[in-house]
C-alpha cells in the first residue's frame, strides 16, 4: 500500500533557494529513478513525482489517449479501406481517373498547405506531401505509358517539377528532400548511363552532399531560421563521409599494387582528408556539434584500422592480425572518445 | 517536461520529501555521471563489438583446430569469466561494457556449444543453459546483458518445450504466465524501483514482453500451424487482462473510472476477443499499449504499437476476403472506431486525477 509521508514541511517559500543549477534542469525519468532507489523519495513520493514530471498520465492525460490513439487507428483504418477500394479496382481505372485520383491528392495537400499558411508547421507538411505526390504522379504516369525511360529521369523530373516549391516553401525537410531526389538522380545516372566509374561517382556524391551541407550551415550562419534543423545538416554529413571514405578505403587496399590505383581514389583520399580536417575545425571552434566531430573521429577509425588490416593481410601472421586489429580497434575507440568528451567539456566550461 | 525545482517544490509542499533531503538530493544528482550522448555510445558500440569479433576469431581460430568438447566448454567459461571481471572492473565505461558483452555472448556459444557436443543431450544442454543464463543474470551488473541472458533463458524453456517434449498447446500456459509476468513487473515498477531492483526487474520485464509477443507470432504466420487451438490463449488473455482491470480499480485504486465507463471498455475488449478469437496478438499488444502508457515506459509502449499494427495488418492480410471486401471492412472498423471514441469521450469524466 503506498502511504505518502507525513506533511511536516514548511511551506514552499519558506525554503532555503536552489542550493545548485542542477534543480533548474529537466526532471527525467533516470534522475527521478536514482533520487528514488538512494531513498531519497519513498514509493508514494516517486509516483507522485512521475506525475508531476509528467511520466504518469493524469486523468486528462488518459482522455487525450483516448481520443489520439481512437482517432488515429479510425484515420488509419478508413485511409487503409480506401487504399483497398481504389487497388480492387485500379486495373479497371480509365487512366485519366488515375491521374485525377493523384492529382486531386496534389491539390488537397496544396490546398491545405495555403489555408494553414506556409509559415506554419502543417501547411509545411502540406506542401511536403503535396511534393511527395508528385514522384506518385510520375510513378503514375511511367505505368500508363510504359515510356521506358531511365529511373533516374523519374528524380531528376520530380526534382525539377517541386524546386519552386522547396524555394517558396522555405522548408528544411523539403530542400533535404530535393537534395535525395539529386542524390538518387546521379546515383541511377552513374548506374544507367555509365557516364563515369563508381569510384568517380561516389566523389560526385561526395561533392554534392558536402555542397549540400556547407550551403545548409552558411544559410544557417546568416540568419536563416528555417534552416536551424539538426538532423538533415547530420545525415548531409554522414553520407559525405561515407562517398569519401570508399575510394579512401579502395586507395589504402590498392596501395601496394600501383596498376591497380586511379585518379577517383587519390582524388577521394585528398577530399577525405580535407573534409575531415574541416569538419574538426568547423565545428570544434564555429559550430559546436559533437555528432560532426563524431563522425570525423570514428572516419579515422576506420581509416586508420584499414591500412592495419591491409597491412596484417600481407603478413603470415593472419591469426595473430586478429588480435592486432582487435587491440587497435580498442586503443583508438577509447582515444576517439576521451577527445570528444574532453571537446564536450571544454564547450561546457566556455558556455559557463 | 517539468523542470526538477518545480517537480522538488511540488512534493516538499505536498509532504512527500522533508525539506531537508533537498540538500542531499541536489549533491545526488551532482555526482551522477554526465551522460554520453547516444551517437558516440553508439559509435563506441559498433567499435567494441568488431574489436570483439576480431579478438573473438582469433581465440576461436585456434579452438576450432582441437575439435574438442571439453576445449570448447573450458574456452567458453574462461570467455564468461572474462567479460564479468572487465564488466565489474570497467563499470562506467561504455566501451568496456560492449566489449564484454561480445565476449561473454561469445563464451555462452562456445559453452553451450561443447555441453551439447560432449553430452548429444538437449534436456541437458537446455537444463545447463538455463543455469547458467540464470546464473548471469544476477552476476553481470549490465541491463542489455541480462535481457539478453533472460531472452535466453526462455528460449531455452521454449526448446525443451517444443524441441524435446513436442508440447506445444502448452503455448496457451505460457502465453498467460507471461503476460501475468509483464503486467506484475510493469505494474509494480515503482515498488521494484525504489528497492532498487530495477536492474533486474527492467531487462526481465523486456525479455518476458519481446517472449510474449513472439510466441504469439504464429497466430498469423499460417506456415507454422503446430500449435491449433489459439483461442485458448485469447480466452486466458481476456481473464487475465479483465482480473487486472478489476484489482486496478478496486485493489490499488489508481483507475478513477466510473462504473458504467468501465463496463463500456470491458464489453469493447470481449467483443474485440469475440472478433479477433483466434489472433490472441491484438489483445496482448492492446494491454501492454494500456499498461505502458499508464506506466510511462515508452518502449514498452512502443513495442505495443508496433506489435498491434502488425498482427493488425496480418489479421485482415488473412481474411479469407477480395480486397473489395476487405476494403468495406476496413472502412467500416474505421466508422466503428469514430463512434466508439465519440462515446468514450463523452463517457470519460475522471473523478479526480488518478496516481
Amino acid at each position: 500500500m503506498i502511504n505518502p509521508q507525513p506533511a511536516s514541511t514548511p511551506p514552499p517559500e519558506e525554503l532555503p533557494p536552489a542550493s545548485s543549477a542542477i534543480l533548474e534542469g529537466r526532471a527525467s525519468l533516470e534522475r527521478l529513478e536514482l533520487l528514488a532507489e538512494k531513498g531519497i523519495l519513498n514509493r508514494a513520493g516517486f509516483e507522485r513525482a512521475l506525475v508531476l514530471a509528467g511520466y504518469i498520465p493524469t486523468g486528462e492525460g488518459w482522455r487525450r489517449f483516448l481520443d489520439y490513439s481512437l482517432l488515429a487507428l479510425a484515420v488509419a483504418f478508413s485511409l487503409s479501406g480506401i487504399i483497398f477500394f481504389f487497388a480492387f479496382n485500379w486495373a479497371e481505372m480509365h487512366r485519366f481517373t488515375k491521374f485525377g485520383l493523384v492529382e486531386a491528392g496534389i491539390l488537397i495537400c496544396l490546398g491545405f498547405a495555403y489555408y494553414r499558411g506556409l509559415n506554419t508547421l502543417p501547411g509545411k507538411a502540406g506542401l511536403i506531401g503535396a511534393a511527395v505526390l508528385v514522384g506518385a504522379l510520375l510513378a503514375v504516369q511511367g505505368q500508363v505509358y510504359q515510356t521506358g525511360a531511365d529511373a533516374y529521369t523519374l528524380f531528376l523530373y520530380w526534382a525539377v517539377f517541386i524546386l519552386g516549391w522547396a524555394i517558396i516553401g522555405l522548408s528544411g525537410p523539403l530542400w533535404f528532400l530535393w537534395l535525395v531526389l539529386l542524390n538518387l538522380t546521379l546515383w541511377f545516372y552513374g548506374e544507367q548511363a555509365g557516364f563515369a566509374g563508381e569510384l568517380t561517382l561516389f566523389n560526385l556524391l561526395f561533392a554534392l552532399n558536402g555542397m549540400g551541407l556547407a550551403l545548409w550551415e552558411l544559410g544557417r550562419a546568416w540568419g536563416c531560421g528555417w534552416l536551424r534543423g539538426r538532423w538533415e545538416p547530420r545525415l548531409m554529413g554522414l553520407a559525405a563521409f561515407i562517398f569519401a571514405l570508399i575510394p579512401t578505403i579502395a586507395l589504402i587496399w590498392s596501395w601496394h599494387s600501383p596498376a591497380e590505383i586511379d585518379r577517383s581514389m587519390v582524388v577521394g583520399a585528398v577530399l577525405y582528408l580535407v573534409l575531415t580536417g574541416t569538419v574538426i575545425f568547423i565545428y570544434t571552434y564555429m559550430i559546436h556539434d559533437l555528432f560532426m566531430l563524431t563522425l570525423a573521429a570514428f572516419g579515422l577509425v576506420v581509416t586508420i584500422t584499414s591500412v592495419v588490416a591491409h597491412e596484417v593481410s600481407r603478413t603470415d601472421f593472419q591469426a595473430s592480425g586478429l588480435l592486432l586489429i582487435g587491440v587497435v580497434i580498442i586503443v583508438q575507440a577509447a582515444l576517439a572518445v576521451n577527445w570528444l568528451q574532453r571537446v564536450a567539456r571544454s564547450w561546457e566550461v566556455a558556455h559557463g | 517536461m517539468a523542470k526538477l525545482k518545480t517537480v522538488v517544490d511540488e512534493l516538499i509542499a505536498e509532504g512527500y520529501l522533508p525539506v531537508e533531503k533537498r540538500g542531499e538530493l541536489t549533491g545526488l544528482l551532482a555526482d551522477e555521471a554526465v551522460g554520453t550522448t547516444w551517437y558516440i555510445q553508439a559509435a563506441v558500440g559498433i567499435s567494441a563489438w568488431i574489436a570483439a569479433l576480431f579478438i573473438i576469431g582469433f581465440i576461436i581460430t585456434g579452438i576450432i583446430l582441437t575439435e574438442s568438447a571439453l576445449a570448447y566448454s573450458i574456452t567458453g567459461l574462461i570467455f564468461i569469466a572474462a567479460a564479468v571481471g572487465i564488466k565489474y572492473l570497467f563499470r562506467r565505461s561504455n566501451f568496456a561494457g560492449q566489449l564484454s558483452l561480445a565476449i561473454s555472448l561469445a563464451g555462452q556459444g562456445l559453452f553451450v556449444a561443447g555441453i551439447y557436443l560432449g553430452t548429444e543431450s538437449l534436456l541437458t544442454t537446455c537444463l545447463i543453459t538455463i543455469l547458467m543464463e540464470a546464473t548471469l543474470f544476477l552476476l553481470y551488473p549490465g541491463r542489455l546483458h541480462r535481457f539478453i541472458s533472460a531472452l535466453i533463458l526462455l528460449g531455452a524453456i521454449l526448446t525443451l518445450l517444443y524441441g524435446e517434449w513436442e508440447i506445444y498447446e502448452a503455448t496457451h500456459a505460457l502465453v498467460i504466465l507471461l503476460l501475468s509476468l509483464a503486467l506484475l513487473i510493469w505494474s509494480e515498477d515503482s515498488y521494484f524501483v525504489s528497492q532498487g531492483l530495477r536492474s533486474l526487474s527492467r531487462p526481465l520485464g523486456y525479455a518476458v514482453t519481446l517472449t510474449l509477443f513472439g510466441l504469439l507470432l504464429p497466430s498469423v504466420i499460417y506456415e507454422i500451424n503446430y500449435v491449433k487451438y489459439w483461442w485458448l490463449s485469447t480466452l486466458g488473455l481476456l481473464v487475465v487482462s479483465l482480473l487486472f482491470f478489476i484489482y486496478l480499480r478496486f485493489g490499488r485504486n489508481v483507475l478513477n473510472l466510473s462504473l458504467a465507463l468501465m463496463a463500456a471498455m470491458a464489453g469493447g475488449v470481449v467483443v474485440l476477443s469475440l472478433l479477433t478469437w483466434q489472433t490472441p496478438g491484438i489483445l496482448a499488444s492492446l494491454i501492454l499499449l494500456i499498461v505502458g502508457f499508464w506506466r510511462g515506459h515508452r518502449l514498452v509502449w512502443g513495442l505495443a504499437v508496433a506489435f498491434l499494427v502488425f498482427f493488425i495488418g496480418a489479421f485482415y492480410y488473412h481474411l479469407a476476403l477480395d480486397l473489395y471486401e476487405k476494403s468495406l471492412i476496413l472502412m467500416g472498423s474505421g466508422a466503428l472506431l469514430l463512434l466508439a471514441r465519440t462515446f468514450l469521450l463523452r463517457q470519460f469524466r475522471p473523478v479526480q486525477e488518478a496516481v
